[in-house]
Formats: C-alpha cells, structure tokens, sequence
C-alpha cells in the first residue's frame, strides 16, 4: 500500500473533514447553516469552500504542479471569500495547513512504515506550498479590494471628466477666475 | 431488516451531537469596529442644513462618540413616541416568536458569517430594549425576559448592524408573521439619528437633496449641461438629435429619475436609454431641474425626512401643471412612491389618472400616486407594437436580470422588465430561483451602504447575488447583468468586479435604446455605450 493509495481511497473523508475544519473557523451560530449543502445559491460561502476543497484536493491528488492554472482557481475561491470576511491575513489562509492536521488524522494511524512515512513528508512539504500559493492569492485579493475603491471612483464621475474634456477640447475654457473655488 | 440488525440505542446515541450554546452571550458580545466593515459619521455642515441634532465631528473608532449627556433619556423617549405612533412597530416589537424562519435569509449573514447579522438577532438588538424598558415582564425580570438596558456599547451595537441592513426585505418574505425587518431597521435608525449618529453616505445626500432637489447637489444649469452632453452623445450614436424638454410648462408628463445616472458609467447609459424612446415616440414631456432626483434618502434616516424630500415631486408636478408622472429605473425611489407618497404628500388631486397617450392604455395600478414606472410604460408600448426594434443588435450581449430589490418586493414588479428584455434582446437566462423575483438577494448597497469605507462589508454582502451570477455565467455565457435601480448600476459593477469579472452592468433602458430603430437614423456601428456592434462594418467614408 502507498500514500497514494491510502489518499486515493480516503479522498472523500479528507475532504469532507477539511471542509468541516474550515467551517470550524466560523462563528458558531453559523456554522450549522454552512455546513448545509443541499441548495448552493442559498449558501453560497458553505458549498463555494467545499467544491474549493473538493478540487484543490483532486489536484494535489493527480499529482499536478502546484502553479497549475486549476489548483490556483480552487484556492483562488476560498480565498476571494475570506479575504472579504472577518479574518486577519494568517488565519484567511490557515486552512491550507489544517489540510495536513486531516491527513494525519485519516491516514496516520495506517503508516506502518519508514517508506510511507517518507511519501507523507513529501506530499506535506507539497501542502506548505500551496500555503505559500495561498498567500499570493489573498494579496491579490486585497489588492483588488483597494482597486475596486479607485475604479467605483473613476465610473461615478465618469462622465464628469468626460464632459470636462470635451469642454476643454472644444476651446471654450474657463477663464483662471472662473475657476475660482469658494 | 430483521430486528436483530437494527441498531441499538447506544450505537444511535453515538452520533448525536448536540450543539453546544455559544461561549459567551450575544448580548455581552461587544461590537469590534474593523475598517472595512463600518461607514463614516455624517458631517455636522450635512446635519446643520436639514437641522439635525447633534451635529459635531466624531470618529466611530475613538471611544468618546460626542453624544448628548441625556442620550439615554433622547432615545428611551424617541422609542415610546414611535410604540404609540406605529402600531406596525409595537407588533414588530411583540409578535416574533423566534422562529428562525429568518435566520439565514441576510445576504449579510450569509457571506459573512456574523451572527448578529440574522435579521431576528438584528432585531433583537433593539428588541431587548423594548422588553427591558417597555413590557411588564421585562421591567420585573430583565434580564431573565431577554430584556437588557440601553447602554453605550448597546447603542454602539445599533450604529454597526442598522447600517449593515440595506433594509432590502428579503427577510420579510419568509417571516411567517409578516415582520417587516427593514421597518426594525428604519425605526432603529431614527432612534440613533435622534442623538447625532449617522452616516455620511446617507446624510449628504440628504442635504444635497433638500438644498438642491438631487443627491449630487447639482444646481439647474450643471444639470442643463450634462444632459445636453448625453443629448450630443446619442447624435453621434445615431445621427438623430432627441428632444430635451425641460422645466417645460403644460407638458402632458414630468419625468423623474435617479440622479445616480446623470454623471456615473453604466447608468448613464441607461439615462440615454430614455432620451431616446421617449423622443422616438414623440412623448410630450418634461425633465425638472428641481425635480430632478427621484431617489429619497430620507428612507434611510426618517419618516418626516422622506416627506420633506419627497415633497418636490408633486409640487413640481403642480408647478409645470403636467398631467401626471413618469418615473425612471430607481430602487428604493419606487418603495417610497409606492408606500409612502400617497398618504405623505398626496392626495394628488390636481393629477389625472395616468394614461399613456402613445397606447391610451390606463394605469390604474397607479390611480392613487398618479406615477408610473417607466418599465410599466415600456412594456405597454412594446405590447402595442409602437416602438421598431431590431434585437440582433443586442446579440453580442448575453444578459440575466437582477431584480432590483425595492422595484421586486415593494412593488410587485416582475413581468414588465422581463417583457422588455426578452423583446429587445435574445439571450436572455434567468439565476436559480432562490435568488430572483421576491427572493431577488440584494445588491448590498442599498440604504446608504454603499460607500467605499464599507468595501468588506459590501463584499460580504453581495456574495449571494454574485454567486447567482457566476452561476449563469458558467452554464450560459452570460456577460450582462441588467437591473432596474442606479445604486445596483453602481455598486453590482465593483461587486462583479470583484466576484465575476467577466459580467458588466447596466440598465434596461439601454438595452432598448440599442435595439431601437430611430426614424431617420444614420447606420448603426456602435451600441449605446459606444463600443462596437460585432459584425457591423462602418461605411467606407465613416472610417
């Protein structure tokens, strides 16, 4: 028996488990209504984190570089969520970690030898770099978040500027008193 | 199954997990104000011009809020006189057994994960005041009734979750007993405007509002020069120059509409939308330099508020001695003509009952407010074949619709876009269910939100729309999301932005406008934004 194997048949129970971890993270009260996945447009942050985990393990799984374009779009999910939420950057991105915490907890009990063992360092050395892929992900997030405050900027007098361009492309130009503020 | 290989009680009780009541209880849960996640204090120069207390320069992050040294006795009085004035809030009061009905109805609950943000513990922010202070269990037992006194962080509690309620009303849908949440809210924030604590996203509009007639505080002649810049801008779009009638006496119709379309991208489109239909059929009718903004940011501050800005409307109407009024793509603008104009300025009784002279068909919906939604209008004179539409030219479009909040849950309007849309465009798909008509989720914006300090929260909060639309974009290629309010035209583009990049924003109008066939028009190569219409080639002198 592999890792590969041992992970390959625990894949369901890894990720149900990571998932519930990263619900754990949330305040109590709502916990409960994340955890419900029946219907994924009235609990949009609940099966969001859970197709993400469901995928961002897959990948690990197969095997696939980790700056493949479809792993960062899993990561890229959760992240895009948490990153707007109530969290300070560490504990934003946490949950890559917890993913080694379940892989223990699932599979560790089976490691009967110096082999596997070795098999599980390299597949969690593979996690600490998805955490660190995890954090270029949150900074583009915030990144965005400070850009969305520019851009709503630039629309709401969008057609101000244009106005005051076309005024001033025309030649009928206020004189300097005009200008004049209050 | 045989008895012997059913499981035991033992085995069944292994998985039962009870759920473990949260460590500390909410009421003694203090509110922590993250940047991101609260909205400015209102200038005191924005509550002096609408004579509001208490107005003084105050920071939500520093402790001293500046508040009046009887704030207690303010608010505690305020909320008795609003128990004997609105019955509808004494039931509010009463009548909620906690169901839960509600719980997890809050766009703001569900992307954010904040307890408090249920509307029911909302509620019960206030609600547990009321027990303490105005029942008779609650007077004897207080606590132990879920009653608890108004103090400072109590207060401060009310200032953070009646601004992150966007008074949307999704939750009221599913309330068993008809509480009305957003009514909570508005009341809640009464109260606090009574000691000074407001927001400046809501108070400047206001002013802006009271001192000019719109939220941007545009006098009549940068109005004048705005709307002809749009006026040139369809010219060049279609070779036609539309009519722009203002303040123009005797008109048979006065038209009202946001101000939030005159200088922002995408609404202004949507402005250009309407110059163009309303010239096409020949309407006769008139822009208002004072009436010249429909949306009342007096819903979200008070009752005698929305009055005093609501007002101009009919007395411009009476002013210009129009016959009745037409009214543009708005959000919370409908709730207050809708359910409050009527009895609070009207009866308007120098206005006729509505008629479209284009189709002579009689608005009777709008018999009492003598105000009709220009989707109403739009509808009926697609209904009536009077408007030459040619979709193809929205083909590139591929459009869903976002039920603007205020239009779909306080106005029952649902058909009349949807009418519209299919007619001037092809591609149209419709989001999931549990998240369009009155079950629309809101663009977390509304009631005075939607400012850039609240960016986090907005983020939160708009999650449950945008998941829908990602969701329509996936399996449809959707790359419009079209609503019927300027503060979604505003605030759904950051949100797409961020959670659909692919998926831009605009009004209905726009699309119509697109679609329309102009008498005498000059061939058509850009769309009403001025990007190019795919497949269609300039004429060779053109280029």
């Amino acid at each position: 028996m592999t890792l590969e194997k041992m992970l390959a048949d625990n894949k369901k129970t890894i990720a149900e488990k990571w998932f519930q971890s990263i619900v754990g993270s949330y305040p109590q009260e709502a916990q409960r209504f994340f955890l419900n996945l029946a219907n994924p447009i009235t609990n949009p942050v609940g099966s969001t984190i859970n197709r993400g985990v469901e995928g961002a393990l897959e990948c690990l799984l197969k095997g696939e570089t980790l700056e493949s374009a479809e792993i960062i779009q899993w990561l890229d999910d959760i992240i895009r969520i948490r990153a707007v939420q109530d969290f300070t950057a560490a504990r934003a991105v946490e949950f890559v970690f917890d993913l080694k915490k379940v892989v223990r907890k699932t599979v560790g009990g089976s490691i009967s030898n110096s082999g596997i063992l070795e098999e599980l360092l390299t597949f969690e050395s593979r996690i600490d770099s998805l955490a660190l892929l995890a954090f270029n992900v949150y900074m583009q997030c915030r990144e965005k978040v400070y850009e969305l405050k520019t851009n709503e900027l630039k629309r709401s007098t969008a057609r101000l500027v244009r106005s005051a361009c076309r005024v001033w492309e025309s030649g009928e130009r206020c004189s300097p008193e005009d200008l004049k503020l209050e | 199954m045989e008895l012997h290989e059913l499981p035991k009680p033992e085995d069944l009780v292994k998985d039962v997990k009870y759920r473990k009541l949260p460590e500390k209880p909410w009421m003694q849960e203090p509110v922590d104000f993250k940047p991101g996640t609260y909205n400015y204090p209102a200038l005191a120069k924005n509550l002096k011009k609408v004579h509001m207390p208490n107005p003084r320069e105050w920071h939500v992050d520093q402790q001293d809020w500046h508040l009046p040294d009887d704030w207690q006795e303010i608010i505690l009085k305020g909320f008795k006189d609003r128990l004997e004035k609105y019955r509808s809030f004494r039931l509010f009061m009463d009548i909620c057994v906690r169901c839960g009905a509600c719980a997890d109805k809050c766009h703001f609950f569900l992307g954010g994960g904040d307890p408090k943000n249920m509307p029911v513990l909302r509620a019960e922010l206030i609600r547990s005041v009321y027990r303490n202070d105005f029942t008779t269990v609650g007077r004897l037992l207080g606590n132990l009734a879920g009653g608890r006194k108004l103090t400072l962080p109590v207060l401060k509690e009310w200032f953070y979750y009646f601004f992150q309620c966007s008074e949307c009303r999704r939750c009221s849908v599913f309330c068993p007993y008809g509480i009305d949440t957003a009514e909570v809210t508005m009341i809640g924030r009464e109260l606090l405007n009574l000691v000074g604590l407001n927001i400046n996203w809501v108070m400047e509009p206001v002013a802006n509002c009271f001192m000019t007639g719109n939220h941007l505080g545009i006098p009549p002649h940068g109005l004048v020069e705005n709307w002809e810049f749009m006026q040139d801008d369809i010219e060049e779009i279609t070779g036609i120059k539309v009519n722009l009638p203002i303040n123009k006496k005797g008109a048979e119709i006065l038209f009202v509409v946001p101000s939030g379309d005159y200088f922002a991208d995408p609404g202004s489109y949507t402005f250009m939308g309407y110059l163009a239909v309303l010239h096409e059929i020949g309407l006769d009718y008139t822009w208002s330099t004072y009436a010249s903004e429909g949306g009342n940011f007096g819903l979200f501050t008070s009752h005698e508020m929305i009055k005093r800005l609501n007002a101009k409307i009919y007395a411009e109407a009476k002013r210009l001695k129009v016959k009745w009024i037409l009214g543009g793509e708005c959000g919370h603008m409908w709730r207050v003509i809708h359910q409050y104009m009527d009895t609070m300025n009207g009866p308007a009784d120098f206005l006729e009952e509505p008629v479209s002279p284009i189709t002579g068909t009689k608005f009777e919906n709008a018999k009492g407010t003598k105000m009709v939604h220009i989707a109403e209008f739009t509808s009926d004179l697609i209904r009536h074949g009077k408007l030459n539409l040619d979709p193809s030219r929205n083909d590139h479009i591929r459009v869903t619709y976002h039920d603007s909040c205020n239009p779909a849950r306080a106005v029952g309007l649902f058909e009349e876009p949807r009418d519209i849309i299919r007619t001037v465009c092809k591609n149209f798909y419709e989001m999931p269910e549990d998240s369009i008509r009155e079950k629309t989720y809101c663009c977390a914006g509304g009631a005075g939100l939607g400012n850039d300090e609240n960016m986090e929260m907005r983020m939160r909060g708009g999650l449950p729309r945008a998941n829908a639309v990602r969701y329509v974009r996936d399996q449809r290629g959707v790359n419009r999301l079209l609503c019927m309010c300027a503060i979604d035209r505003a605030t759904l583009s950051t949100m797409m932005e961020y959670w659909a990049p692919d998926v831009s924003v605009g009004g209905i109008h726009e699309l119509v406008a697109n679609a329309l066939i102009m008498k005498g028009e000059k061939k058509r190569t850009v769309d009403f934004r001025g990007e190019p219409i795919p497949g269609v080639e300039p004429d060779e002198e053109e280029e």
